[in-house]
């Protein structure tokens, strides 16, 4: 690529993300089909949690989300700039109406701004009951590392495919001037308390979250709120270069994918608990951190 | 043996926009997409926007009803051409008109202020150009209204622009110097409707060295770039609520891939654009005869002369009757013109032309018998009917004066290029 | 050059083995329309296959009506579809907001003439 050809693509990177920068999403809690709004929390200074089915929510506010994703992700180096341009792509591409995926959102009501995002993937409709089944289409994780998960993972009860989730794209809004750490850390609660109360909601039950991480980011914020996980060893997990996504697997260090038992009835009511409990304290950090404590997350270890 | 007056190149049906017979339809039946965002559109001038008219057409000429076209944006109007894919209405001229005779039947201002920042966007929308429609669509989506414009106008040059006949000599004074990467672009442009509150707008400059209407060329230029001035509104005698701005352009530098239809393409691209627009203006034009026709209608059945309604005066009656007459025929002209748009691209240039000649003459002449209908109430604004006769002079303003849009019509009559 | 005749039949024809298209085609329900100028050539591409030289009885979804040059021009890349419209290079009949449906059908068409005029050549 010549100088003008880098140029043009860096104005295009930079339009797009400034795009989703100034988007504003104020109307989406209202707009989402209530069957399909599994929590919805609106709070005194503005800010908005949600978690919704994919379906239940209007295509242009899914454009806005997906363009959230792809604006977040490119300013992070996660997805590649260069297909970005080349296919002249302002959202995520995405599976239309059909995905299954449950959206979490918090936002700022006033600018209509997403502030932080996570999104839960499940397997589509007809897939194979046995997540053994080799003609199970693979999580998004499994298909970067190459794995069947459950080929290595054991749980002490049995799991069906539809109860197996994963838990992609966590990410939050560039930071804005004026935020500070006891603000970032209550939407991060915030954002944990409508993740986990949404989770509680999904049908069947979802006993298991699977995903993908770098061990001393994302694993180890997962142990903050979840007690077994168990993390794969020795995969090299990678997309191909013509994946938008692909610098997920070049930009971080080293990638690993886990699986992690869900916590259900009153295991989740408690953390849920402990959750509403530290936004509520005083001292968040000390809320947060005793919150963490009660949960004792224990992290195994499996070489293939 | 020749007669006396030889056609010398007869222009056959097809030239003048017609499409094969099967794909016309024998009469004017709105597809159910469309009458159910007619439905809307009426729903949202009557309970939107009729209540503000007066307050907005009162208003300082600057002022700017944000809120009206926020809960229009909610409707989805300001993204009612962008493809569904991309999170707009989908909605094609036709849709448009019908939308657009809605709110002009109620405020032609209001109309205006929507049919002009859709107009804004078909530089990018039928560019066809994905790296501009990435850039440049997506603002539309989110819950804050925002406004794109069209700015051609400039203080020697505008309708010339749109005479065919006129392109070895027709050209802007706004010039554009290509420099590395970017386009430098300096010129004035007056009466810019939504110049003033545009987030971006399609500017026509000619390229330097390139005179004559081969160097024009549109460029996409967002409005909060260094050396863009928004200048003073114009304080008009109608369509006070939508503003008509002048925008200084000063050094101003925009990337080269910012242009639309590329390097000298801006007079295809803005004959192609007047060509499917002037059906849309032409349903401004009917929104708004129709507008003072309802006035007058409710008034000349309520109003008793001589132990009678008025409308059962003869020559009321009479006046009554044209006036509706002329309001039919014009829908229909233009319905038939918005679909030949839908279905033709270049859209043809003779349907469009003929449409909005006809309406816009017709608005004035069914305001002004509207307003005569009503005696002295007709002359005070609290009737609303003097809005409708100010508003009935502006549509043929705009997309072409009757004078361009005779000299359409009969190019395309006798062959010419269209 | 221009698209001649024989060049566009060929073209056409070798797109029947491209089953991915004429399934676009089918599901999308599109026929197209050339009627290319200087001399008049007809060919319709649909899901159903080609045919030449004979206008369809139920119409086609959009019927292009271009000359051989500039048939060359828009199947090589050389000139957009929208600008050839501009510059009245082109009339397209047929529901316009559907040619964004040919995104993804028109560069296989290029391709396909592409490698046509490479072995022709």
């Amino acid at each position: 690529m010549n100088g003008t050809q880098t140029a043009v693509q860096d104005r295009f990177v930079a339009d797009v993300r400034a795009v989703h920068d100034r988007m504003n999403l104020r109307g989406l809690a209202a707009a989402v089909r209530p069957d399909d709004l599994l929590y919805l929390a609106r709070r005194q200074d503005g800010l908005v949690v949600l978690a919704a089915r994919h379906q239940g929510i209007p295509h242009r506010y899914l454009l806005g989300i997906y363009g959230f994703r792809l604006a977040q992700y490119l300013r992070l180096g996660f997805a590649s700039e260069e297909l970005a341009y080349r296919r002249a792509l302002f959202t995520e591409p995405h599976g239309g109406t059909a995905a299954n995926e449950v959206h979490v959102l918090a936002m700022d009501e006033r600018s209509g701004a997403i502030l932080r995002y996570v999104s839960l993937v499940g397997a589509p409709d007809g897939a194979p009951q046995d997540p053994r089944d080799a003609a199970r289409p693979p999580f998004p994780c499994e298909q970067a590392h190459r794995v069947n998960l459950f080929d290595h993972v054991e749980f002490d009860e049995p799991v069906a495919t539809r109860e197996i989730w994963e838990v992609k794209r966590l990410v939050h809004r560039t930071p804005q001037a004026g935020d500070d750490g006891a603000t970032r850390l209550r939407v991060t609660l915030e954002l944990m308390l409508g993740f986990y109360t949404a989770l509680g909601r999904i049908r069947p039950a979802v006993k298991v979250l699977v995903g993908d991480g770098e061990e001393g980011v994302a694993i180890q914020r997962t142990l903050r709120s979840l007690r077994e996980i168990t993390v794969l060893e020795g995969t090299t997990p990678s997309l191909p270069d013509d994946d938008l996504m692909f610098p997920l697997y070049t930009a971080r260090e080293v990638v690993k994918a886990f699986a992690a038992r869900a916590p259900q009835g009153a295991e989740l009511d408690r953390l849920t608990d402990r959750l509403t409990e530290a936004l509520a304290h005083e001292d968040l950090l000390h809320g947060f951190r005793s919150m963490v404590g009660s949960v004792g997350g224990q992290l195994r270890r499996v070489a293939i | 043996m020749t007669t006396a007056f030889e056609l010398k190149n007869p222009a056959t049906l097809s030239d003048l926009g017609a499409l094969s017979a099967a794909a016309m339809p024998s009469f004017f039946q709105l597809p159910p997409d469309v009458e159910q965002l007619r439905d809307e559109a009426r729903e949202f001038a009557e309970t939107v926007v009729k209540p503000r008219r007066l307050a907005n057409d009162l208003a300082p000429h600057d002022e700017f009803d944000w809120e009206i076209v926020r809960k229009g944006h909610e409707l989805g109007l300001l993204r009612l051409t962008i493809p569904k894919e991309l999170g707009g209405r989908g909605v094609g001229t036709l849709g448009v008109a019908v939308v657009l005779e809605e709110l002009a039947a109620v405020c032609a201002s209001t109309a205006l202020i929507f049919g002009a920042s859709l107009l804004g966007q078909t530089s990018v929308l039928t560019s066809g150009d994905p790296h501009l429609q990435a850039r440049f669509l997506p603002q539309f989506l989110g819950d804050e209204p925002v406004l794109a414009c069209n700015a051609i106008t400039e203080e020697v040059a505008g309708c010339d622009l749109l005479i065919p006949d006129n392109s070895p000599v027709a050209q802007e004074v706004m010039t554009a110097r290509r420099d590395g990467d970017e386009y430098v672009l300096n010129g004035i442009k007056r009466f810019i409707t939504n110049g003033k509150v545009a987030e971006w707008a399609t500017v026509f400059a000619n390229l330097e060295g390139h005179p004559g209407a081969d160097g024009l060329t549109a460029f996409i230029v967002p409005l909060d770039t260094p050396g863009v001035t928004r200048g003073p509104v114009a304080d008009k005698m109608g369509y006070r609520a939508c503003l008509g701005t002048t925008l200084l352009f000063e050094d101003v530098r925009v990337p080269v891939e910012n242009i639309a239809f590329g390097e000298g393409g801006g007079w295809g691209f803005l004959t192609m654009q007047s060509n499917q627009a002037r059906s849309t203006v032409a349903a401004i034009s009917v929104g708004v005869a129709r507008g003072a026709f309802e006035i007058a209608h409710r008034y000349a059945g309520e109003r008793v002369q001589g132990g009678l309604p008025l409308y059962q005066h003869q020559f009321t009656a009479r006046k009554l009757a044209e006036m509706t007459a002329k309001i039919d025929a014009a829908r229909l002209l233009y319905l038939q013109a918005a679909y030949q748009a839908d279905n033709m691209l270049p859209a043809p240039t003779y349907g469009p032309a003929v449409a909005k000649l006809f309406a816009d003459r017709i608005a004035i002449e069914v305001a002004e018998e509207s307003m005569s209908i009503l005696g002295a109430r007709g002359y005070c604004r609290d009737y609303d009917v003097e809005k409708f006769v100010r508003e009935s002079f502006g549509a043929r303003i705009y997309e072409g004066t009757p004078e361009v849009l005779a000299l359409a019509v009969t190019n395309a009559l006798y062959g010419h290029r269209a | 050059m221009t698209a001649n005749a024989t060049l566009l039949q060929q073209t056409l024809t070798a797109l029947l083995d491209d089953a991915e298209l004429t399934a676009i085609l089918k599901e999308r329900g599109l026929s197209l329309l050339f009627v290319q100028r200087d001399p008049e050539t007809v060919a319709l591409l649909s899901g159903d296959g080609v045919t030449f030289d004979e206008f369809p009885q139920d119409g086609a979804t959009l019927r292009f009506e271009l000359s051989g040059d500039t048939l060359h021009k828009l199947l090589t890349g050389q000139l957009s579809l929208p600008r050839a419209a501009a510059a009245r290079l082109l009339t397209v009949k047929g529901p316009v907001t559907r040619l964004r449906q040919l995104g993804d059908v028109l560069p296989r068409v290029g391709a396909a003439y592409a490698a046509v005029a490479r072995q022709a050549a």
